[in-house]
């Protein structure tokens, strides 16, 4: 089944024609944008340089950094009364990277979103449970406009409550769900342990953190559905720029919208089909906020078969990132934010350790802070009052429960180099 | 400046209004009266016909419904449309164990999402004003209900949410 047919199967020369007639469109939209005019400035090229889809090699990348130094509008390209929709993710040192979106981007895409959906089967008969965050986080309110266009019956129950999302899923007869695949597992656990029997559910839909192919299986046989991966970033609207068909060999990633590279991290040299390296993305199809080769972070290869159900080149799952990020249970945290909020709270020093690790199938992250001894007492009343102060202010920071330990002062390791502040203990968890 | 989303509606003669209402009034329990049994039984209980209802203050005739009926008819029995037709659940947390759940079809969403873009346009809100909707976003109606509303307007909407207190004050 598609959504819209004509699109999801192009052949390749219709495909890059309108790739190119798209591109040289955003390469002249993007001279709104200060950034852009004094980049392309500096590399001495105009939009009209770019005369073939290969030529985008000549143009400068475009990093989390610079978008996080934009903060916060300035990398719109429209009038701020034209944006209808604000959306913000975690960065490195407090500030967040803003995202904006005009009336045109969220129509397009929720389309991005139905196209996903149809692909794997699902339809106006379904009754769609969207267990993720609502608000600021982008997965939320895409998945939600997504399933609302398709026709789905949509129960917004966005996190928490495990035990009550495993009634709604029994008393609604929901077929589909969406959250991070850790979520469904501690979904699944509850749900064995209310001795519930989830029959209705068919189809999940699985994002916001990587996950391997025997999660994919123990998921499939404790919850009694299909699962699918679902990729994509906020810079990139959100969630819906590509996501599994039911061969569940890659993910197809619309060539319409995004125009995809694959490059080596380090040197930025463009890769091959079948070799591995970050993702680079020029999004064709965003009018408040285009991007010219946004770095995404996230490592995969381009995959060279093509696929029985007709649509477009696909992209390996996601292997990992080529920074530092951490994502828990689907919220991105960089361990500068945690050294930030730190060097914030005079009564503890600046050496920390993070340790992550999957508790009953969600993640908790354990942060190890030394205390500061001009700041304490020796009162053990003291060490609880700091702690819960240490907590807080993550907690504001991150929008995510942490559990902090204080630690003697010199306690921790020091490193020479690069630190290795971050021991992530999930590998191999599942 | 127009401080109305839709003059024709908002600025009709009250005489008109109970004339539109008495119309839609008279629709909505006939329909009641045949395709809901919950309804149906509820009116035939109370000895009152949709035939009874002639003018506006008929409505007195009909029997009054509380939140508990609706507890009583968890999830949704209480629904007139088919469950092919609702596009949304919100559910509102119950005092007595199982919550209320309310239904909605496209229309349903259409006319709530006008009504509080009547609102926001009302108290001179529009095109060009940032709204942040810091109600709790999901299950709870505030959060999506007024998001609708401001996006319909063409404000510039923020969806906070609840819970994030510096984000709010940067």
């Amino acid at each position: 089944m598609f959504w819209d047919e004509k699109y999801e199967t192009l052949p390749k020369r219709d495909l890059e024609r309108l790739q190119l007639k798209r591109l040289k469109k955003t390469l002249v939209h993007v001279q709104n944008v200060e950034f852009y005019r004094q980049k392309f400035g500096e590399a001495g090229i105009g939009p009209g340089d770019i005369k073939t889809l290969d030529d985008i090699r000549k143009l400068p990348f475009t990093r989390k950094q610079d978008l996080r130094n934009g903060y916060p509008f300035g990398f719109f390209a429209v009038p701020i009364d034209r944006v209808i929709r604000i959306h913000t993710t975690s960065g490195t040192t407090g500030k967040p990277t803003v995202v904006g979106y005009t009336k045109k981007d969220i129509r397009t895409w929720a389309n991005l979103i139905s196209r996903n959906m149809t692909m794997v089967g699902l339809s106006d008969r379904d009754i769609f449970q969207n267990m993720v965050n609502y608000g600021m986080f982008t997965g939320g309110l895409g998945f939600h406009y997504g399933a609302e266009l398709v026709g789905m019956t949509v129960v917004p129950s966005a996190t928490g409550n495990t035990r009550r999302q495993v009634e709604m899923i029994q008393d609604f007869g929901v077929t589909v769900i969406h959250c991070t695949p850790s979520y469904a597992l501690h979904l699944a656990e509850v749900a064995e342990e209310m001795g519930a029997h989830l029959d209705s559910l068919k189809t999940g839909l699985f994002g916001a953190e990587p996950w391997s192919e025997s999660m994919r299986r123990e998921l499939e046989s404790r919850l009694g559905l299909t699962a699918y991966d679902s990729y994509g970033l906020s810079e990139l609207f959100g969630p819906g720029v590509a996501f599994e068909c039911g061969e569940r060999d890659g993910l197809h990633i619309w060539h319409d919208c995004y125009l995809v590279e694959v490059v080596d991290p380090a040197t930025g040299e463009v890769l091959g089909e079948g070799e591995r390296g970050e993702l680079v993305v020029t999004p064709l199809a965003k009018e408040a906020m285009p991007l010219v080769r946004y770095r995404t972070g996230d490592i995969t290869m381009l995959k060279g078969d093509s696929c029985p159900c007709g649509r477009g080149q696909k992209i390996a799952r996601i292997m990992g990132r080529s920074d530092d990020m951490l994502v828990i249970r689907g919220i991105n945290v960089f361990p500068s934010q945690i050294e930030h909020v730190l060097l914030d709270i005079p009564e503890v020093g600046s050496q920390f350790m993070v340790y992550v690790d999957r508790v009953n199938h969600l993640d908790e992250m354990t942060i190890d802070v030394e205390i500061n001894r001009d700041y304490f007492s020796g009162e053990l009343q003291d060490l609880a009052r700091i702690q819960k102060k240490v907590v807080k202010e993550l907690r504001d920071a991150l929008e995510l429960r942490t559990t902090v330990n204080l630690v003697e002062p010199g306690s921790l390791p020091r490193f020479e180099g690069k630190a290795k502040r971050i021991v992530d203990r999930r590998a191999g968890a599942l | 400046m127009t401080r109305a989303w839709d003059p024709r509606i908002e600025e009709m003669p009250l005489e008109d209004i109970k004339k539109l209402q008495y119309r839609l009034l008279k629709t909505l329990v006939y329909k009641l009266y045949s395709f809901s049994p919950f309804y149906h039984h509820r009116m035939e209980e109370n000895k009152v016909h949709p035939d009874d209802i002639r003018t506006l203050a008929d409505i007195q005739k009909l029997p009054f419904m509380y939140k508990k009926d609706l507890r009583d008819n968890y999830p949704d029995k209480i629904f007139l449309a088919p469950q092919e037709e609702l596009v949304r659940y919100h559910v509102s947390s119950g005092t007595t164990g199982k919550p209320t759940v309310v239904g909605y079809t496209a229309r349903d969403i259409e006319n709530w999402t006008v009504s509080i873009a009547r609102a926001m346009v009302s108290c001179g809100l529009g095109r060009g004003d940032v709204i942040q909707v810091s109600y709790g976003y999901g299950l709870f109606t505030g959060g999506l209900g007024n998001h609708y509303g401001a996006e319909r307007i063409g404000a510039t909407v923020i969806p906070t949410s609840v819970g994030i207190r510096n984000a709010r004050s940067n």
